[in-house]
């Protein structure tokens, strides 16, 4: 244990973790500033009248149209922060608590590297990463230092070697490998893609694609890792979210895996990076200033330290696995489906036709989903059956409201997985206004039989 | 540095090997769709924003000799130019993308919404307000408000100028707004066929998305609410169909329906089976098993629909009278949904909104 804490504690070159800091911050600069751009905003979490909430975390509200361009506003200036090493740790605690709470909002635009991006968000909290070239070091809040604990670099790769590592083994699966599913839906429709497209109306092609996807993602941590292999394999990443980045519609995450990855380099590649940019700030005037401590932490992990970080990096091992403790098809249930890296993984698409039923009169209707639910919350809500049962729920309150007694609510759901003929997903005879979520197997799940995943 | 060169190189000899892997050792699934984006513009597209405009036109002239001159033969002619002119425009309310999409709103709602307001529809009437750019009341006007005016409000639209003057805004307003529809289309041809990606905002995506639109309109407005299939509606609702005061609904109906297939299939105005959706979704991994079973429930569409067309009665009396065939026609276009909407988009890869996936 006592060998473990040296290790941990060793003294190393503290480049690496600075260059990181000042990519995720401008990420997350660009990142922010372009969901603004792009109007999503509006469109995510102040147009909509229902929202679609995380499993205990219902008590999540959208704050007032103001209130949003605010809390954006923030994580701008947070993100600002924490390029510059700039209040530091407020700001990485403010992009941290922004960022999570506007992910928590509505569960239909979860992505796999918005949870990463949470997750990094608040690792960095307890990072000492403005402890060299950074504004609170040049202003005297923190004490300039060149040097960090080894865990503080070892946990940020960790983090992205896990990600990676995960979705490769998230791609062993038969539909993936011996069917070549779903790349063989995905190539055919980009093949107007420059130079390479052509090649993808040839099922060959999906198959390569396929192992070549698996391979990578499974071995390029530890490409990334090794010093001998590590330049080919940051070209591969370049290489392969170039790819990935062109062919499907997954917003700023290629540019800021490729990026992060650079984390994996030598100090003195970081070295370089932090020299050139000193280079580039030669002209702003020097500042001699005296320190004066906003805080003073003690990076050295104590047992309580080490006991929290070994429960982070085991529970980030272990939580990805407990889809093992569900019975049926995962890609068909999605129980223990998210939060576990698997990325781009099923083409999955559904039609959920709601009825509602008059307990009183007998009478039921039939409900025209896009009167409550925005283009995007209905097609991710059609294929998901947590996301199903909530909207029966906010149905059967809705007409409630409008005059319907005791509305029994079913879901007739029809969805197809990676290209076959579309069936049931739901049981269509239950009254789902009647059940709650839990963690437990949802029982009103029709079973995928053909497929044994 | 050197290092990197030579990472760059084996990289690009991957891509390249990849090539040659390829070359023709196996069956493409290659789709020109170009081709078919070239084939739905000049072949149903265009024609039929041609014959809308052509007909619109026509009713204008109809409209303006029946205020000059109202007798029953003029009547006569402007309720019978009232119905193939809406029946054109029913063909083309699918397109409410590119010229049919503008900042205040789209083709369909601008021109097909129903039921009309007759309040709202006697107010403006009553105080001259005819300045349609300065309110978007859309069930004031378009194609359904002139129904009301040239059916239901005859005796006003021969005698009252204010009502005449309103009637003629309308009708101008559709005349317009079809005319620029038809100039439009003829400089957007080029750019919607050279969009010829899956990608959110490509022609497909766009085509996709209105067609799944189109058909859930008939379904949910046309079919389902006059029908009284909504939660909470407690029976039948005549007042809701869709052509209320010509009582052309059932005719409509079906050109609406037909339509539908024309768009699927790619059948082009001249009644040729061109290169269609049908046609792309066979050269796909379990295309055809779909192209099959979409098919199969069209027809039993179909034959519900007959029920209706052969019925002598009206659809707005046919949805109190046989309020069982009609829901079963509601129930069959429901069963329908799943091919036209999520089957067709997951098969294709047709990216069908703008927010980012779950990507590598």
């Amino acid at each position: 244990m006592l060998r473990v804490a040296e290790y941990l504690n060793k003294q190393v070159n503290i480049a690496p973790l600075v260059t990181f800091r000042i990519i995720f911050g401008a990420l997350m600069l660009f990142s922010t500033v372009r969901f603004w751009y792009l109007g999503w905003i509006e469109n995510h979490f102040i147009e909509p009248t229902f929202h679609f909430k995380y499993f205990g975390f219902y008590w999540i509200e959208p704050l007032s149209p103001t209130g949003m361009y605010v809390v954006h506003t923030i994580m701008i200036l947070a993100a600002l922060g924490i390029m510059l090493g700039a209040m530091y740790r407020l700001s990485a605690i403010l992009f941290f608590l922004g960022f999570t709470y506007c992910e928590l909002i509505d569960l239909t635009y979860y992505l796999n590297h918005y949870y990463f991006v949470s997750i990094a968000a608040l690792v960095m909290v307890f990072l000492p990463a403005s402890n060299y070239f950074s504004i609170d070091q040049k202003v005297g809040w923190v004490k300039e230092k060149k040097t960090t604990e080894q865990w503080a670099i070892w946990l940020l790769k960790y983090l992205i070697g896990l990600v990676y590592f995960y979705a490769g083994i998230a791609k062993m699966n038969p539909s993936w490998l011996f069917e070549a599913m779903p790349l063989r839906i995905w190539l055919p429709a980009n093949n107007d893609m420059p130079f390479i497209g052509w090649t993808f109306n040839y099922p060959v092609t999906a198959y390569l694609f396929s192992w070549a996807g698996m391979l990578y993602d499974t071995f390029i941590p530890f490409l990334l890792l090794w010093r001998k292999t590590r330049p080919y394999a940051w070209f591969a990443v370049l290489g392969f979210h170039t790819v990935t980045g062109y062919l499907f519609q997954i917003g700023v995450f290629p540019i800021v895996m490729t990026f992060v990855t650079l984390i994996f380099f030598s100090n003195q590649f970081h070295e370089k990076i932090i020299g050139i940019l000193k280079k580039g700030m030669a002209f702003l005037p020097a500042v001699k200033a005296k320190f004066r401590p906003l805080w003073n932490w003690n990076y050295q992990l104590k047992p309580v330290g080490m006991i929290l970080l070994f429960t982070f990096v085991i529970f980030q091992f272990v939580f990805p696995w407990r889809f093992l403790l569900y019975p049926g098809n995962l890609f068909w249930n999605e129980e223990g489906f998210r939060f576990s890296w698997r990325v781009m993984l099923v083409e999955k698409a559904g039609t959920a036709q709601f009825y509602v039923k008059d307990a009183k009169t007998g009478r039921e209707g039939m409900v025209i989903n896009s009167e409550f639910l925005n283009p995007h919350q209905e097609k991710q809500m059609a294929f998901q059956p947590d996301m199903i049962l909530q909207f029966a729920h906010f149905l059967a309150e809705e007409y409630e409201k409008r005059g319907v007694e005791n509305p029994e609510v079913r879901c007739e759901a029809y969805v197809t997985l990676n290209g076959r003929p579309s069936k049931l997903i739901v049981d269509p005879t239950v009254n789902l206004a009647t059940i709650n979520d839990s963690f437990k197997h949802k029982t009103w799940i029709l079973p995928y039989e053909n497929e044994s995943n | 540095m050197k290092r990197l060169i030579t990472g760059v190189s084996i990289f690009t000899l991957l891509l390249t090997s990849c090539k040659n892997d390829d070359g023709g050792s196996s069956t493409s699934s290659s789709f020109n769709r170009s081709a078919m984006l070239e084939h739905y513009t000049s072949n149903i597209i265009l024609p039929n924003v041609a014959e809308a405009a052509i007909a619109a036109n026509e009713l204008k002239v109809n409209v303006d000799a029946y205020i000059a001159q109202p007798s029953s033969t003029t009547l006569e002619t402007v309720q019978n130019s009232w119905k193939t002119a809406t029946a054109s425009f029913v063909k083309i309310a699918a397109y409410n993308f590119g010229p049919g999409e503008t900042t205040t709103g789209v083709l369909n709602e601008k021109l097909g919404t129903f039921p009309v307001s007759e309040t709202t529809i006697e107010s403006y009437a009553a105080t001259n307000d005819t300045l349609f750019s300065t309110n978007n009341d859309w069930s004031s006007r378009g194609f359904y408000g002139l129904e009301y005016l040239l059916f239901q409000d005859v005796n006003d639209l021969a005698s009252d100028a204010n009502t005449q003057a309103y009637a003629k805004a309308v009708v101008n307003d559709i005349v317009t707004q079809l005319n620029a529809l038809q100039t439009e289309w003829d400089s957007y041809k080029t750019t919607f066929i050279g969009n010829d990606g899956t990608e959110a905002g490509s022609s497909v995506s766009l085509l996709f998305n209105n067609f799944s639109s189109y058909y859930e309109a008939l379904k949910n407005y046309k079919v389902g609410l006059p029908a009284g299939t909504r939660p909470g509606q407690t029976g039948p609702d005549a007042s809701q169909v869709e052509s209320l005061y010509a009582a052309y609904s059932k005719e409509l109906m079906q050109i609406h329906l037909e339509e539908v297939w024309n768009l699927y299939a790619g059948i082009g105005t001249d009644g040729v089976d061109g290169k269609g959706v049908d046609d792309y979704l066979k050269t796909v991994s379990g295309g055809s098993e779909l192209v099959t079973a979409t098919v199969t429930q069209f027809n039993v569409i179909r034959e519900k629909m007959d029920v209706v067309q052969s019925s002598s009665l009206t659809w707005q009396v046919f949805v109190v009278n046989e309020t069982t065939a009609a829901e079963e026609l509601s129930t069959e276009l429901q069963r329908h949904t799943r091919y036209f909407k999520s089957d067709m988009s997951s098969l294709l890869g047709i990216q069908i909104t703008y927010q980012s996936g779950d990507g590598d």
